[in-house]
């Protein structure tokens, strides 16, 4: 029912863009299967449908963007046998979810200066890295961010390699990225980018917000904002639960 | 069929946790042992955060000792007074406890001494009581060897602020008591356990207690402490996950009750030796965990207001 809608509205845009008369060349029109995305209980991860049309762009890609955050990276080292964290990087201003689609691969539609500019691709995202916490160990910065994109793609947050987006007729264009269950909440930014001969020929932004909703919301702001009470009622939970159990269980 | 666990932030299988309170459950009531030393290893194995793990697993704990306690009770099994004695340790042991554990989060290396302490009390727990089971069979094979005292009095019993527990038939130092409290309560807060494999052998070696009332008395003090580490963990690092304390409780429960039916046709010292040897096994592949070279030495943690 739901596909049915979007494969309408699909067909809806491109006709609209196909009659246009005297429209201004390569202009971007880009639509989501769904701007707001609700963490409920069954949360498992979300497929969002990015579709969109232009005209007569060569290349689109699309730059899928999560809200900032802080990591502190760390670095275990045997010590006396054991591995243990011996050093830390504080790596800010990282998006929590990072994923780019594109027609072609990148280094195909456009010069490297263009692509870094926009930091379109993960080589490309800048990340502040502090240079005061240099140490002697013979460890790079590099590795650091290395390891973070590493590991963030581990956790399904970063999409190393770029998704495909199918092109028809140079005027539509459709892709479909996958948030994993963890993705944390907040405003996230779908930035669309069209390309001819090579050149960045327009850009639009579309935003996405997630949210908690439901009974998990609750819980979970009922155990930061008022966390006192959040302890009591754990605690009459278990209490209540453990005595109902023992009567339950005695009787049969 | 998946849950969205709200504080842990990721999804799990609801049928996985129901089925491991249930297995842990169906271990804990076979043996009388709260199973937290197999559940929060566990929880972490399934990729739940290691403070998440241990702050939900002390909620789970509450439930269970509360359902545990209650048929101690009943049969007067329980010795209020030294309980008493004991959980004021432990309240001071497991505030400390919490204390340490939010300062070890912020150094990055509460995960290593949570491990290298499940290592050091499984690896010592778990020795003792293979030991001690493998002795009794061996002596229940061979009648003629001689029977030990009942407790020893050394140098433990002449410490001040002497108190009569009538139901323990003791007449010792409550110093003795609130230490071992103390020291269990911090443990409880560092691990996510009762504690009541190090409480049980030390109120019946160190303290001199009658078996028949030990395990009465400890689940009731571990009510107390495992209740004030939720609460304290709930305030200082809100780690505690009331949805998968519920599932992992459900779970639990039913395992529970399977395991004390099985428990009746299984020899005590048999039931020991068993024990023992899955102590030493969670033992051995955290060992194992902490000397093989990681999947990446490289870990991740995502710093809150940054």
């Amino acid at each position: 029912m739901k596909n049915n809608f979007l494969f309408l509205l699909f067909l809806a845009s491109f006709f609209v863009i196909a009659f246009r008369s005297g429209a201004s060349a390569n202009q971007l029109a880009v639509e989501l299967s769904s701007n707001q995305v609700q963490i409920n209980t069954g949360f498992n991860g979300i497929d969002l449908l990015l579709f969109g049309t232009t005209n007569g762009a060569d290349d689109i890609i699309v730059v899928i963007k999560g809200p900032p955050e802080t990591n502190l990276v760390r670095k275990k080292s045997r010590v006396a046998g054991v591995w243990a964290n011996t050093e830390k990087v504080l790596i800010k201003n990282t998006p929590n979810f990072y994923a780019v689609a594109a027609t072609r691969p990148l280094d195909q539609i456009s010069n490297k200066s263009i692509l870094h500019a926009h930091e379109i691709g993960i080589e490309n995202l800048s990340v502040s890295i502090p240079e005061e916490k240099r140490k002697s160990s013979n460890t790079t910065f590099n590795d650091y961010r290395q390891a973070l994109f590493r590991l963030k793609s581990r956790l399904g947050l970063f999409i190393i390699q770029p998704l495909k987006i199918n092109l028809i007729q140079n005027q539509l264009f459709k892709t479909e990225i996958h948030f994993p269950p963890n993705m944390s909440t907040g405003t996230y930014m779908a930035q669309i980018y069209s390309f001819k001969k090579g050149t960045l020929v327009d850009t639009i932004n579309k935003l996405i917000s997630v949210e908690k909703v439901g009974l998990g919301a609750e819980v979970f702001g009922l155990a930061h904002k008022h966390s006192a009470l959040y302890g009591i009622l754990a605690i009459f939970i278990a209490v209540a639960s453990g005595w109902i159990a023992a009567i339950i269980f005695r009787k049969v | 069929m998946h849950i969205y666990l709200p504080i842990a932030e990721m999804s799990v299988n609801i049928f996985l946790i129901l089925a491991m309170g249930g297995g842990v459950g169906f271990l804990s009531g076979l043996f009388g042992v709260g199973g937290g030393f197999l559940m929060t290893p566990l929880l972490i194995f399934i990729g739940v955060p290691a403070p998440v793990a241990v702050g939900t697993e002390a909620n789970q704990i509450v439930a269970s000792s509360v359902s545990g306690v209650l048929a101690h009770w009943r049969r007067g099994n329980v010795d209020f007074k030294m309980g008493g004695v004991l959980l004021m340790g432990g309240f001071a042991g497991s505030s400390a406890g919490v204390a340490l554990f939010k300062y070890l989060q912020f150094i990055g290396q509460i995960d290593l001494v949570i491990k290298l302490c499940f290592v050091i009390f499984l690896g010592i727990i778990g020795a003792l009581m293979f030991w001690e089971s493998i002795r009794t069979i061996i002596r229940s094979r061979n009648p003629a060897s001689r029977r030990s005292k009942l407790h020893q009095h050394n140098w433990l019993h002449g410490l001040p602020l002497k108190v009569r527990f009538r139901k323990s038939k003791l007449y010792i130092s409550a110093i003795l008591p609130f230490s071992i409290g103390a020291v269990v309560g911090v443990l409880s807060a560092i691990m996510g356990v009762g504690g009541g494999f190090i409480m049980i052998p030390a109120m019946i070696y160190l303290l001199g207690m009658p078996t028949s009332i030990v395990i009465g008395t400890s689940l009731f003090q571990i009510i107390f402490v495992t209740a004030n580490v939720t609460f304290l963990q709930a305030v200082t690092v809100q780690t505690v996950d009331i949805l998968l304390a519920v599932l992992l409780l459900a779970g639990a429960v039913v395992g529970a009750q399977f395991g004390s039916k099985y428990s009746v046709r299984m020899k005590g010292e048999q039931l020991r030796a068993l024990l023992a040897t899955m102590v030493l096994g969670v033992c051995v592949k955290i060992v194992f965990d902490l000397v093989v070279i990681p999947v990446d030495l490289y870990s991740l943690t995502p710093v809150l207001g940054g």
